[in-house]
Formats: C-alpha cells, sequence, structure tokens
C-alpha cells in the first residue's frame, strides 16, 4: 500500500532550495533524528500541535476540551498552557475549539491532486526563472513511493524537479526516483559513522553508499552539509569528506556549507520539544570561511549559504 | 579563480556622487512633511507670489480674467528675489528663498485660513491677512459654492467618502509640451502666437460678408493668445534676469573655475527658454525653468508628466555621444542629472493640513516617466534611461520618483539598473506594463480615440495614470478624484449613516442591513452607496473644471501646447482627448469584507447579519473569537479562486459602475485602484471592517496589492491573484510588493528577480513597485532616526524617507516588510 506522507506545508516563491523560482513541498517525516533540525515539525510523521504562546487568551478552553486530560496549567498563574505528550492521542479537540488560532494541527494530509495543483500554479514563473519544484522535508525518501508518483508526475509536466533528502533509503526505489530528479540536495552532516550514529540516531553507511551509486549514473548532485558547533565542524571531518568525494565516480556540483543557525528556536518551543542548541549563537560566515578555502583547494566547488538560484 | 560578485557589478554600474553634488544634498532644504506637519524647522511660505499676484490684480481690476492672470504671472516674474546657490549648475527657484515656497491664494480660503494660524504663515503675516481677505471672494473656492448647497458642502468637505473636490485642493496634474520649448524656443512660439493673433483681429475687422457665429468666437481667442504673448514674454525676462545675476556673481567670483561655471549659467540662461536647445545643458535647464512656471508659479500642479528620456534624448547625444554642442562625458551627464533630482528634492509646496497628511514623508508627488516602446513600437530604452536610473542610485532621494515602462523586448541591461534602485530601497522605478497601458489609451474613455503612435508616446500624468504627452497631448490637466469604497461598505451596513466618523446621514438610505437576507441584498446597498458618491464626485469635478476655465487659467501651459496655440484655447479646455480616472481606494478592503460576509454569513450560515452589525458597531470588542474566523476568511492575494471572484467582480462592477458617468468633455472615467499614503489618513475615518480590521487601522495600501498581513503564500501567489483582474476596465491598478532585502542583495537577486518580472509582464499585469528593505534595519530608525538620513521607503505612488513618517506609518510599513522569502 502506498505510504501518503502528511504535509506540513507547500511553500512558493523559495530562493535556496535549487535553482530558480521554486515551489517545496514539505513531508513530515524522517529516518534521522539530527538534534540541530530547523524543522523539527518534520521530523515525526505523525500529526503535532503548535501552541502560539503569544496568541493564546489563557481562556482554559483547551483544558476543558480534551477528553484525555492531557492539557494543564504550566504554573498556578495560568499565563499558559502544558500539553502532556505521553496522554495526547491528538484527536485535536483542543485545536478545534480554541477561539484565538493558539492551537495550531502541524500535518495536513492532502490528497495527491491537491499538491500537484498547489505545484502547478506557479508554473509561469518556473519557466521565466528554470525553477521548479523541490520535495524536502522531513525526508522525502521516508515515504519513497509517494515521492516517485509525484516526481513522475511533474516531469510529465516538464518541470525541473529536486530533492533534498539525507539520502537515508533503499537502493532499489532511489534509482527509480533518480530517473525523475533534476538534481538532488544531498545532506552529508559528518563523516564518521560511530558519530554519526550517536548523535544523530543511524549509521551513516547506507548514505554514503547511496551517494556513491548515484555518482555512479551521472545523477546532478549537490552536497549539503550543516556546518553544527562542536559535531563536524573539524578538519579531520572535511578531510574525510574530500577523501570521500573525490573518490566518486562523477563529481558532484558543488558543496553547500550551510553554517549552523538557531532560527528554529522558537518552533521547537511551540512543539514543546527540547533543544539542546537553546541559545546557542549563529555561526558566521567568517567561521566556515576555513571549511571554504580547504574545499576550494581541493578543487570542489563550494558555497556558504548554498545560493543556487544563479544560472551557470 | 573567483567570480565576478554582486559587488563588483554594482560598483561598476552606480558611482558615488559628485563632491558638488553631494555639498548641495547635504545643505538641502527638505519640505517633507510627518503627521501633517513640516519637518524641518523655518520651512514655510513665502510672500512674493502672493505680493506680487495680488498688487497686479488690483490694479487690472476690469480687465479680462485670462489676462489678468498673465499680467500676474508676469508681475511676479519680474518682481520675485531670485538666488544662485554656491555649487549649483541648475538654476532657478519657486520662492524668494530655499527655505520658503510660494502660496496660492487664489484657489482656496480655507487654505489661507489655515496658513494665517500655522507656524508656517509668511513673516509678513498682516501684509498676507490683507492679501487673503482681497482674494477671498475671487478663490475658486468661494466661486464654486455659489453652485452647491450645505449638504453637498459636507458631504464634500467631510472627506470620509471622497476626497475634497479641486475647487478645495486646487489640486492638478498639468502635462506640458516641453518638446515645443526645446524645439521652438518660446520666441519660436510668440512669433507663432503673433502670427494667429494676427490672422485674428485681421479676420474680426475685416469679415466680410460677417459671420457671427464663427466671428465672435474670435475675442475670447483674441484674449487667450494675448495672455499667452504676456507671459511667453515675462518668462523669458525672467530666465534673462538668472543670466545677469551669474553674470554679476562672476565678476565678483575669485575662484576661476566657478567664475567659469557662473559664466557658462548666464550663456545658458540668456539662450533658453527663449531660443531653442543647443545641448543637454540648454535641454535640462530648459525644462526645470519650463516646470517652475507650469507647476509652480503660474498655479500649483502636481507630479512632473514627461516622457524624460525621448524628451531630452536629442541633446543628449548631441552632447554627450556626438560631442557636438555643450560637449560633456556620461559621468557629467549623470551629475547633472543628479541635480536635477536634487532641485526636485528641495521642491515644495505649502498645501492643506489633509494634503500634508495624504503625502507624508514627503513634500510633494513628483514621477518622471521613463523606458517603453517608440511610436514605431520598437524598444525605447536608450543610454539616457539608463542615466537616468543611475542618477537616482546615486542621488538616493526621495524625489522624483521614476515610472518605468516595461514592455516585451526590455533591455536586460536597463532591467539591472531599475534594479540596482529598487535593491537600494529607493522603492521605484515603479514599474508599468507598457502593453497594458497603451491598449488602454488607444481604447479610450468614449471622448475620442489616440491613434497607436501617439498612446505609445505616454507617460504618468500622476503617479499611475498614463496620459499622451508631446506638442499636442490632450488634456493638459488631471481630471480625477478619489473614492473611499470602505465607506460606502460601512454605509451599506448602517444605512446610510455615517456613525464611525462624520455622525451624519452622509449616505443615502438602503434600508436596515439586518434585513438582508441575501448576499445580493448587501451588494445591491453598496452599490447605491457607491452610485451616490462616484456621481458626487463628477460633479464636483466638472463644476472644478468648468470654473477653472474661467478663473483659473494657465496662458503659459496653454501657449506650449501646438494645438492651444492653433484654437486660441486655454489648457484646462482641450477636450479632444479626456483623460478621466478615479481613484479607487480601499477596495481589497471591501472585496475581503464581501468574501468573509459570503461564506460566513450567507452560505456556512455560522453567524447571522445582527451579530455582524453589532460587532461592527462595537469596533469587534467583546467580539474577538468572530473577528478572528472573519479574518481568518479567505484573503486577496492568496492566489484562491473563491475570493478572487469576489474581488474580479468587485473591480469590474467599479469599471462598468462609473461609465454610466459622463463627464463636460463626454469623456467616462475609468478606476485606478490606488492609496497614495490615504490609507494611513482613513484608518480614523473608516469605521470596523467585515475582514476583521477594527476601526483605526489601516486600509488597503492601495489598488490590487493584499490587504497587510494577508499574502501567505507570497509574491507568486499575489501576482496569481493580480492576474485574475481585467486591467482593459482599469486606468491602471496599483500593486505594492515586498522582497527580501537579503536575497535581493545576494548574487541571484537580480536573476531571479528578472526572471519574476518577466512572468508579471506575461501575464499582462499593469503595475508592480517594491519595498526591499530589512525590518530589523527599520526597527532600529525608529530608536535610532539619526543614523538613517537615506533610509527611503515606499509608501504608495511615491517614496518617502522613513525618518519623515509618523510612528503609525512606520509601523505599518514594518508590518507590511515582515514577510519575507522563504529560504
Amino acid at each position: 500500500m502506498l505510504k501518503i506522507p502528511l504535509i506540513t506545508e507547500i511553500q512558493r516563491y523559495c530562493a535556496n532550495d535549487g535553482p530558480g523560482i521554486r515551489t517545496v513541498i514539505f513531508f513530515k517525516g524522517c529516518s534521522l533524528n539530527c538534534p540541530w533540525c530547523h524543522n523539527p515539525e518534520c521530523k515525526s510523521p505523525k500529526v503535532d500541535i503548535y501552541y502560539h504562546e503569544d496568541k493564546c487568551q489563557h481562556c482554559g478552553r483547551c483544558i476543558e476540551n480534551c477528553p484525555q486530560g492531557a492539557i494543564s496549567w504550566r504554573s498556578p498563574k495560568k499565563e499558559a498552557i502544558l500539553i502532556d505528550k505521553e496522554k495526547c492521542n491528538k484527536c485535536l479537540k483542543c485545536v478545534e475549539g480554541c477561539p484565538f488560532k493558539a492551537l495550531e494541527k502541524v500535518g495536513q494530509a492532502l490528497a495527491f491532486e491537491q499538491i500537484v495543483d498547489e505545484a502547478l500554479r506557479d508554473k509561469p514563473f518556473y519557466e521565466t526563472s528554470n525553477g521548479g519544484v523541490t520535495l524536502s522535508g522531513g525526508d522525502p525518501l521516508f515515504f519513497p513511493e509517494f515521492s516517485l508518483k509525484l516526481l513522475k508526475k511533474f516531469k510529465a509536466e516538464m518541470i525541473h524537479t529536486a530533492v533534498e533528502t539525507s539520502g537515508y533509503s533503499k537502493w532499489e526505489i532511489l534509482k527509480e526516483i533518480t530517473k525523475y530528479t533534476d538534481l538532488f540536495l544531498y545532506d552529508l552532516k559528518c563523516m564518521d559513522s560511530i558519530k554519526h550514529k550517536d548523535v544523530i540516531g543511524v549509521d551513516n553507511r547506507l548514505i554514503l553508499d547511496n551517494l556513491k551509486r548515484l555518482s555512479a549514473l551521472k545523477a546532478n548532485i549537490r552536497i549539503r552539509v550543516p556546518v553544527i558547533p562542536r559535531f563536524n565542524d573539524n578538519k579531520e571531518n572535511f578531510s574525510l569528506m574530500v577523501d570521500y568525494l573525490q573518490a566518486l565516480q562523477n563529481p558532484t556540483i558543488a558543496v553547500d556549507l550551510l553554517p549552523f543557525h538557531n532560527s528554529a528556536e522558537k518552533k521547537y518551543t511551540q512543539l514543546g520539544l527540547n533543544y539542546i542548541y537553546r541559545g546557542e549563537p549563529f555561526m558566521e560566515k567568517e567561521q566556515v570561511e576555513w571549511i571554504e578555502n580547504f574545499l576550494e583547494k581541493n578543487n570542489i566547488t563550494t558555497t556558504i549559504g548554498g545560493l543556487i538560484g544563479v544560472e551557470k | 579563480m573567483k567570480n565576478i560578485t554582486e559587488k563588483d557589478k554594482q560598483d561598476e554600474l552606480i558611482k558615488p556622487m559628485t563632491e558638488r553634488a553631494r555639498k548641495l544634498k547635504d545643505t538641502l532644504w527638505w519640505k517633507h512633511t510627518r503627521g501633517g506637519e513640516y519637518v524641518e524647522k523655518g520651512v514655510k511660505a513665502g510672500i512674493e507670489r502672493a505680493r506680487y499676484m495680488t498688487q497686479s490684480f488690483k490694479e487690472t481690476d476690469g480687465e479680462e480674467w485670462v489676462i489678468r492672470r498673465a499680467k500676474a504671472l508676469a508681475n511676479v516674474l519680474d518682481n520675485m528675489t531670485i538666488f544662485i546657490k554656491d555649487h549649483e549648475l541648475l538654476v532657478g527657484d519657486h520662492a524668494e528663498k530655499p527655505n520658503l515656497m510660494p502660496i496660492y491664494q487664489e484657489s482656496n480660503y480655507f487654505l489661507n485660513i489655515d496658513l494665517l494660524n500655522s507656524p508656517y504663515c509668511p513673516d509678513e503675516k498682516e501684509e498676507f491677512r490683507e492679501i487673503a481677505e482681497w482674494w477671498k471672494p475671487h478663490t475658486l473656492q468661494a466661486k464654486a459654492e455659489k453652485y452647491i448647497d450645505e449638504e453637498e458642502k459636507e458631504l464634500q468637505s467631510a472627506n470620509a467618502s471622497m476626497e475634497s473636490p479641486g475647487y478645495l485642493t486646487g489640486y492638478s496634474s498639468p502635462t506640458p509640451s516641453y518638446e515645443s520649448v526645446f524645439e521652438d524656443g518660446l520666441e519660436g512660439r510668440i512669433e507663432r502666437i503673433e502670427k494667429k493673433l494676427k490672422e485674428a483681429q485681421d479676420e474680426f475687422l475685416h469679415q466680410n460678408p460677417w459671420n457671427g457665429p464663427e466671428a465672435m468666437t474670435l475675442p475670447k481667442k483674441m484674449d487667450e493668445w494675448k495672455a499667452m504673448l504676456i507671459a511667453d514674454k515675462a518668462v523669458i525676462r525672467w530666465a534673462k534676469r538668472y543670466a545677469r545675476l551669474a553674470r554679476y556673481m562672476a565678476e565678483e567670483e575669485k575662484n576661476p573655475k566657478r567664475k567659469e561655471e557662473l559664466l557658462m549659467i548666464a550663456d545658458i540662461c540668456d539662450h533658453v527658454p527663449a531660443k531653442p536647445c543647443r545641448g543637454f545643458r540648454d535641454a535640462v535647464q530648459a525644462q526645470w525653468f519650463t516646470y517652475l512656471i507650469v507647476q509652480s508659479l503660474e498655479r500649483y500642479g502636481s507630479g512632473m508628466s514627461c516622457k524624460m528620456d525621448t524628451m531630452w534624448w536629442p541633446y543628449y547625444k548631441r552632447s554627450v555621444i556626438d560631442k557636438a554642442e555643450q560637449p560633456m562625458t556620461r559621468e557629467e551627464a549623470v551629475e547633472l542629472v543628479v541635480l536635477h533630482r536634487l532641485k526636485v528634492s528641495e521642491h515644495g509646496v505649502i498645501k492643506s493640513r489633509l494634503y500634508r497628511e495624504i503625502h507624508a514623508g514627503a513634500n510633494d508627488l513628483f514621477i518622471i516617466t521613463i523606458g517603453g516602446v517608440e511610436p514605431d513600437g520598437s524598444n525605447g530604452c536608450n543610454e539616457l534611461t539608463n542615466v537616468i536610473l543611475e542618477a537616482a542610485a546615486t542621488a538616493m532621494t526621495t524625489e522624483p520618483s521614476l515610472g518605468l515602462r516595461w514592455h516585451e523586448n526590455m533591455p536586460e541591461l536597463t532591467a539591472r539598473y531599475a534594479y540596482e534602485c529598487i535593491k537600494r530601497g529607493l522603492g521605484f522605478p515603479s514599474i508599468k506594463n507598457d502593453e497594458v497601458a497603451i491598449n488602454s489609451l488607444v481604447q479610450g474613455f468614449g471622448s475620442g480615440t489616440l491613434s497607436i503612435q501617439d498612446a505609445r508616446r505616454w507617460a504618468l500624468c500622476l503617479c499611475m495614470s498614463p496620459g499622451p504627452t508631446g506638442r499636442h497631448g490632450g488634456l493638459r490637466t488631471r481630471w480625477a478624484c478619489s473614492s473611499y469604497t470602505g465607506k460606502c461598505l460601512e454605509l451599506a451596513l448602517s444605512d446610510g449613516y455615517d456613525y464611525s466618523y462624520t455622525d451624519m446621514q452622509i449616505g443615502p438610505k438602503t434600508g436596515d442591513p439586518t434585513k438582508f437576507k441575501t448576499f445580493d441584498d448587501l451588494l445591491q446597498a453598496y452599490k447605491i452607496q457607491y452610485q451616490h458618491v462616484h456621481s458626487a464626485i463628477t460633479r464636483s469635478r466638472d463644476l472644478t473644471r468648468y470654473l477653472e476655465a474661467k478663473f483659473y487659467q494657465s496662458p503659459f501651459l496653454s501657449s506650449l501646447d501646438d494645438e492651444c496655440v492653433e484654437r486660441g484655447l486655454d489648457g484646462i479646455e482641450w477636450d479632444e482627448f479626456c483623460n478621466p480616472w478615479f481613484n479607487v481606494m480601499d477596495d481589497v478592503v471591501v472585496a475581503d469584507s464581501l468574501a468573509a460576509v459570503k461564506k460566513l454569513v450567507f452560505e456556512e450560515k455560522k453567524y447571522t447579519m445582527e451579530q455582524l452589525v453589532k460587532a461592527l458597531r462595537a469596533n469587534w470588542e467583546g467580539y474577538e473569537e468572530m473577528r478572528l474566523d472573519f479574518w481568518n476568511a479567505p484573503k486577496w492575494g492568496n492566489d484562491d479562486d473563491y475570493v478572487d471572484d469576489v474581488t474580479k467582480n468587485l473591480f469590474r462592477y467599479h469599471s462598468l459602475e462609473l461609465q454610466q458617468n459622463t463627464n463636460l468633455f463626454g469623456a467616462h472615467p475609468k478606476p485606478l485602484p490606488q492609496h497614495v499614503a490615504i490609507y494611513w489618513t482613513l484608518g480614523p475615518r473608516i469605521g470596523a471592517t467585515p475582514n476583521g480590521r477594527r476601526h483605526g487601522e489601516v486600509l488597503d495600501d492601495g489598488g490590487s496589492s493584499p490587504y497587510i498581513g494577508c499574502d501567505k503564500k507570497g509574491p507568486t501567489a499575489v501576482l496569481n491573484s493580480c492576474a485574475k483582474i481585467d486591467y482593459s476596465l482599469q486606468k491602471g491598478c496599483l500593486l505594492n510588493q515586498k522582497l527580501d532585502h537579503n536575497v535581493m542583495n545576494s548574487d541571484k537577486g537580480f536573476p531571479l528577480w528578472f526572471a519574476y518580472m518577466k512572468t508579471w509582464h506575461k501575464l499582462g499585469i499593469d503595475h508592480v513597485q517594491f519595498n526591499v528593505c530589512d525590518h530589523e534595519q527599520l526597527r532600529d530608525a525608529q530608536k535610532h532616526p539619526e543614523k538613517y538620513p537615506d533610509l527611503i521607503v515606499r509608501v504608495a505612488g511615491y517614496s518617502a524617507r522613513f525618518i519623515d513618517l509618523s510612528v503609525y506609518a512606520q509601523d505599518t510599513i514594518i508590518a507590511r516588510t515582515e514577510q519575507e522569502l522563504a529560504g
């Protein structure tokens, strides 16, 4: 049976997720569990609830409405609520009953046609800008069959397609997806297998193997490296990466360094999730320039921030 | 190997200001207003125009009015104090000192009273009091009031459902024929007029047999020609006064370089506008002199309607490219255009409090048009187009604004220069779809049509409205007014009673809104309210126009138009191609409101009309849940067919409705959805609306721009919504867009924007303009205005210095910029 993802957002006029003007479809669900993830609402494949504290008028209606008794005041002052994730069964009675839209459902079950219709609306912009559609998330490869179906449809409409992925997927289906994908935005977080498993929860071997195979198929690949303080911002990691990338059968287009930023902090709060990078400062461009220089010296085209809208 | 970066390209295109321009800019007297007051201390009215005009009028009692107007102008020009500032190359001012502005005491006596009691009253207060007293019965306002009753007076001056009429504001936007000044010189015009006058005199005195109906048109024409001659000769004398002053200053000047410059100024002012222009310096000076007379000294006129890159091109080519006359480099040409911008920046208008509020952050509206196609349809963007854009990006002044005609074969380089201006946050060029505008002009308005060749010579009369240019361009002044549809909707929901602002029955009784059974009932009430407003506006506009032709003639403006000279007509009377429009304001608030009522009251039946009327009367207080439902109903600008259909039909309705009116030239006005800064000033004037807006909150910022905070799907969805409007039914339609400043300043900024613009053009959308600013920076500028003297934002049809805006206005701009590009 086709596994259908929840969609958190279909974002139009995006400029950073592939060439030109793009529409990005965010899938809910991912095999990895990166603690810095800037789309934490896309980690779980299930519905989530955002609590917008700034909109809350403290009427207490959600507390009354919850059949599970999962919602309570955070303190006796009754200035904010707390949702007990263990008790919550996502019946969403609280969301429906909130008059101030302070509670929001995250993740919509959209029909295939609905997604396609929304993405096709900006076709005139794709045409003038060489843009297209990007599947992102979460990880679209968490729902490989559905992604494949979408990509097939977009290619039939002559639209440029990109897939933003962790690369953690069975090769058989990824191989099929490659046929309908014009560009992969492929995450490489860390070359050290043990560290990868320790921090992110899965081994990186499948990811590295898939990249090797994609390269052999001459897929267009941009490598995305989130540069995370104290995790992968060390010389050794990038030395190993250079060796690995140079050994690929066909070179990747470029490496985009994405310096750490904590702009997702608010989303973690709204989801009631723990965030270990709370208060961690933004990484400045200057702090990753050494990596750019190092990669460039090894003949790997590198950008900071992945500004890839420019046609070469 | 490093690629050429964005920064390198920028440095190549836009050079820093010259030393001279920098010094002039630093010492400018800005006439900007904030919260209805002039910002800079010391800015006020000068007495001289009023003094010399009145002196002359007292002496010419009994003469024909048009002759009196001409003689009064001549008396001003012969006697007003003139000056040349250090470093200036381009000279001429509209008042006796750079901090002063002339008074238009003949337009309305309200303004005179307002001025007498304001800090902007001329130093010679008693003298001005006498002048104001003398003028009271002769003002346009007094003349108009004879024809209207108290009810009409209240309706029109309330400024609740419509802009105050022209006889109260004296507002106008002429399009002078600069070409005839450049090509013929005023001496050439005089020769032409004298010939016509002589022929008419001969005809009148020697007609045999006598043909009364024909011959008796001649005395009025002869008066017009005589007035034109008085005006033209006075303007030549005035320019020569500048020449004499420059020569005198040269004699005293110790610095040999400045001495040479002063002698050059003397040579130019001796030559133009009397004689045809020789090169670029002549053409720039001649334009500025002409502008000063037409739009500041003869009468007040807003705008700077001209197709600048076309009209200056032959002289630019002769000087910069061929080096034949007044040879100069491209850099010198850029400097000269910068100096022209600074002249405009120091320009200003003494106006009523209402207009000081409407033009918040600016000193008036000055819009120059560039780009587009040639009369034969080929690309009309030239090197001068780029020079004008470059000068704007260099000078970083809010005035004058630029309107760029974007056509199918837009050269990438010109687009690039436009981008440099937009990226810097200037807010202009405002971009108009050339093909859409030409099509609209060819269609006409029911009183004559333009050939496609003439239509292709169009320029913006004011912010948003194309009109023909050239030696005989059709209606020489604006025929327009503004209608506030938000108030009409409010009246439809209150049986015509304005409870939120005037506390008067200002609309017809359209029935108890709680009894409306269908959506059509509501629409019907709205339509009756709108009809009441637009016919009142048309009436007041026509009455103004009729009186202007009798008491507010512009003989100098008329002398420049070939057709006016041929027919002995005043510019006001030119009737063959009338170009009327109505500014339709708050239409997006109305559309969003209608859609919300349709859905929540008549379809889903979640609320009743009674509940709605109660909630609106209570300004939503105590109805917050309900307000959020209305606020979250479908909103225009999200490519959502439900609300887009309502909007599309509303726009169509306004157009068909306005066509029911015929103005005194036999033309039918078209709607022009736009807002200037009236969306702020209307905030307190329009009660709560069913789109979830509270009383006091701003209206939509104009035309087809989504309501602030309601465009959730980004710029492409906005364009897709806008593409649904039938622009052939509109005179124009303003669209504000905000773009993220980080993306605009990145390497991919230009290609992305260029692609976006190509799609915009392909979709056939009429207009677009951009605000590019960093809202962090805006917040900082609110706190530390002294750090941001040059921070410019787009308001509506014009741009303003951010620090000159009121906090209320600043907050609106910040709200508008907070939505950023996804990344």
